[in-house]
């Protein structure tokens, strides 16, 4: 493999440089290639920029059902042009838990059929406009947008830039394809019956791989097909094999992605080969279906172009309709897949590199991992304090369950906090970082909460460790006054945590959210002052030494602090208005 | 430097974002989490008023409580209207 890279890689590069420059034609067919690819490059990067999360809302709610699953998915892709940002972002929902295996599939199948308008696009717009004269203007405003400081402007600038590029892309492709033919005319070397097919299929395929996107093979294709370069029913195979390319294209780039994006990868690998197999055995008649049903859409018998767009979307249709009735056992199928890697104990759940570019699905993904990483700190802060977990979000008093859990567990937070926490907490912090040099200052402003939040319960887990030495050497203490307020210290912590459990489930109103956690500040702040009093008074009548009265004040301190983070923590990540939290005072840590 | 100027021009120009109207959003969403904190309010003291809960229970303590910073919360978004109003 090295020794590939090192002498082949190279030498196909020159081979490679060698004919572009010396063959004029071929020269402007490539360059319209490179400058589309450089459109659908800016068009993406746009959107993800100008959407302004819109399309994750858009993806996450209206998935509800299967078919709505198709629509949006098809409706995402015709709108961004681009089924790769679509799958990026379902690969994040997945693994984000937004959204279910069934939805995801259905939006990778509905995004297949989107992705046939961009053929739509070239063979009407681009065919029939001189769309080269639009492109300029494009780019020259797309340009000027740049300038902006406004996230949205600046995304619209870069749709803007995206677009000019492809236009002038096809109208290169299209005068390169026209003056080859003068000298080379491939449709002389097409080839009659399934051999030729065949043989069409292998080319539209390998130029996907090659190129890696379907909708630049495409846009070859139709501008071959519109200057007379290659035959109708060759352009039908070289579609049927973008379609398969596309696959392997997609197949590749999971290679490195988390189970969600190689489950997905299976599913769309699954479909693109029933829809090929469809289309390769039917060519014949798919192709009278195209020439029955273009009179009926206005398109005359002579456009090919248009009619191969038609029978792009009319395969692709007929691909969902065959596969989308066995959606449930597919899904059951793919669930089984990729489960020998089980999560490590102290892995992200959530973050997936994918969507590192994208700042509202990198944002949600870090916010749900933030509160993985609450709630295994959690476990280990509440089983240091000699308790468990079930306990706490029981309906037992208070009362009763610290008479019950009196004896110490012996957890060693050390070993929980190096195997479980550091690393997940490294992780965040990896991910956060990353992922803000894409943001805009608001994005970046979340982010660096949700960064103080995940250090903060990291801060937590030190605090309790503190406590815990102590807490476990005065159980065994015989002295009852010492015990008795460990035991105030622990009930003081599931009063937090139930108030904390109870305000997560408070559905979208933040008021309420807030309320209950400024409530439980005041508790825990009342709680310390009679502490702290009542220490006093157990050193003053000398029921409990100056070494014991120490001791109980700073863990009064450490326990305070938990709580306290513990209620920061929670407003970061259970409120989402920003007025909202603005009406809290600042908290001490 | 001079590309640094003409970036800044060209942003003050082309930058349509109004501080106006961010500004009345900013104030209508205050005033809405101001009723809806007088309207919590006001179910709070009606309970703690209507005299039916025992003023020595922990139901009690927790409803004042509740009272006492919800009127605390509602203080400051007053003034955070009032001083986005200036």
């Amino acid at each position: 493999m090295n020794l590939f890279k090192r002498f082949f890689s190279p030498l196909l590069f020159l081979l490679f440089a060698w004919f572009v420059v010396s063959n004029q034609d071929a020269k402007t067919i490539i360059a319209g290639i490179a400058i589309f690819l450089i459109g659908m490059h800016y068009m993406e990067n746009g959107f993800k920029l100008f959407s302004g999360g819109a399309l994750e809302v858009v993806l996450e709610k209206f998935t509800s059902s299967t078919p709505k699953a198709i629509g949006t998915g098809f409706l995402a892709t015709a709108v961004v042009q681009s089924s790769s940002l679509v799958s990026v972002i379902v690969i994040s929902f997945l693994s984000a838990e937004l959204i279910g295996l069934t939805q995801a599939v259905g939006i990778v199948f509905g995004s297949n059929i989107g992705t046939t308008t961009t053929a739509w696009l070239v063979s009407s717009f681009g065919l029939k406009i001189k769309i080269a004269h639009y492109a300029l203007p494009m780019l020259i405003f797309g340009v000027v947008m740049q300038f902006s400081r406004h996230t949205t402007y600046k995304g619209l600038g870069s749709v803007l830039i995206g677009l000019g590029f492809i236009f002038l892309g096809i109208a290169y492709m299209k005068e390169g394809f026209e003056t080859l033919k003068d000298q080379l005319d491939l449709a002389e070397y097409a080839m009659d019956g399934y051999l030729g097919v065949f043989l069409y299929i292998f080319f539209g395929a390998v130029a996907t791989v090659v190129i890696q996107s379907s909708s630049a093979t495409m846009a070859i294709i139709i501008t071959a097909l519109a200057s007379g370069q290659i035959d109708y029913i060759s352009a039908l195979s070289l579609a049927i094999g973008a379609n398969i390319g596309t696959t392997v294209t997609a197949v590749i780039g999971s290679m490195a992605s988390n189970k969600n994006g190689k489950r997905l990868a299976v599913a769309h690998l699954i479909f693109n080969i029933t829809t090929g197999l469809i289309a390769i055995v039917f060519i014949y008649q798919l192709k009278d279906m195209v020439d029955y049903l273009s009179p009926l859409l206005s398109i005359r018998a002579d456009d090919y172009a248009m009619k191969l767009a038609l029978f792009h979307t009319i395969f692709n249709i007929i691909g969902v309709l065959a596969v989308a009735p066995f959606i449930k056992p597919l899904v059951r199928f793919l669930g089984t897949l990729f489960c020998q890697n089980q999560l490590g104990r102290g892995k992200a759940k959530y973050l997936t590199d994918e969507v590192m570019e994208i700042p509202a699905s990198a944002l949600a993904a870090l916010h749900k991992e933030t509160i993985h990483l609450y709630d295994k700190s959690l476990e280990a802060i509440v089983h240091a304090m000699n308790l468990h977990r079930s306990d706490i979000f029981s309906q037992t008093q208070v009362n009763k369950i610290i008479e019950q859990s009196s004896s110490p567990m012996h957890v060693n937070i050390d070993e929980i906090y190096q195997n479980d926490i550091k690393h997940l907490y490294s992780e965040i912090i990896n991910y956060a970082s990353t992922s803000q040099a894409y943001m805009d200052s608001d994005d970046n402003n979340r982010m660096y909460e949700l960064k103080i939040t995940a250090r903060r319960i990291i801060e937590m887990v030190k605090d309790v460790r503190e406590l815990q030495r102590n807490l476990n050497y005065y159980s065994k203490n015989k002295n009852h006054e010492m015990m008795a307020k460990y035991n105030q210290l622990r009930a003081q912590l599931i009063t937090v945590l139930r108030g904390i459990q109870d305000v997560r489930v408070i559905d979208g109103a933040d008021e309420e959210v807030f309320t209950q956690i400024e409530v439980l500040k005041e508790t825990v702040s009342e709680s310390e002052m009679s502490l702290n009093h009542e220490i006093d008074l157990l050193i003053r009548d000398k029921k409990i030494d100056s070494i014991m009265g120490s001791s109980l004040i700073n863990d009064v301190g450490f326990a305070n602090s938990i709580s306290t983070k513990l209620l920061k923590s929670a407003v970061t990540l259970w409120v989402t208005d920003n007025e909202v939290k603005a009406l809290g005072d600042d908290y001490e840590d | 430097m001079k590309i640094e100027k003409i970036k800044d021009k060209l942003s003050q120009l082309f930058d349509l974002s109004d501080e106006k109207i961010e500004k009345e959003k900013h104030q209508t969403h205050l005033l809405e989490i101001i009723d809806k904190l007088k309207k919590k309010k006001k179910k709070l003291k009606e309970k703690i008023q209507l005299g039916a809960i025992d003023e020595t229970t922990d139901e009690y303590a927790d409803l004042t409580k509740q009272h006492k910073v919800v009127t605390k919360l509602l203080k400051k978004a007053k003034k955070q209207y009032a001083s986005s109003s200036e």
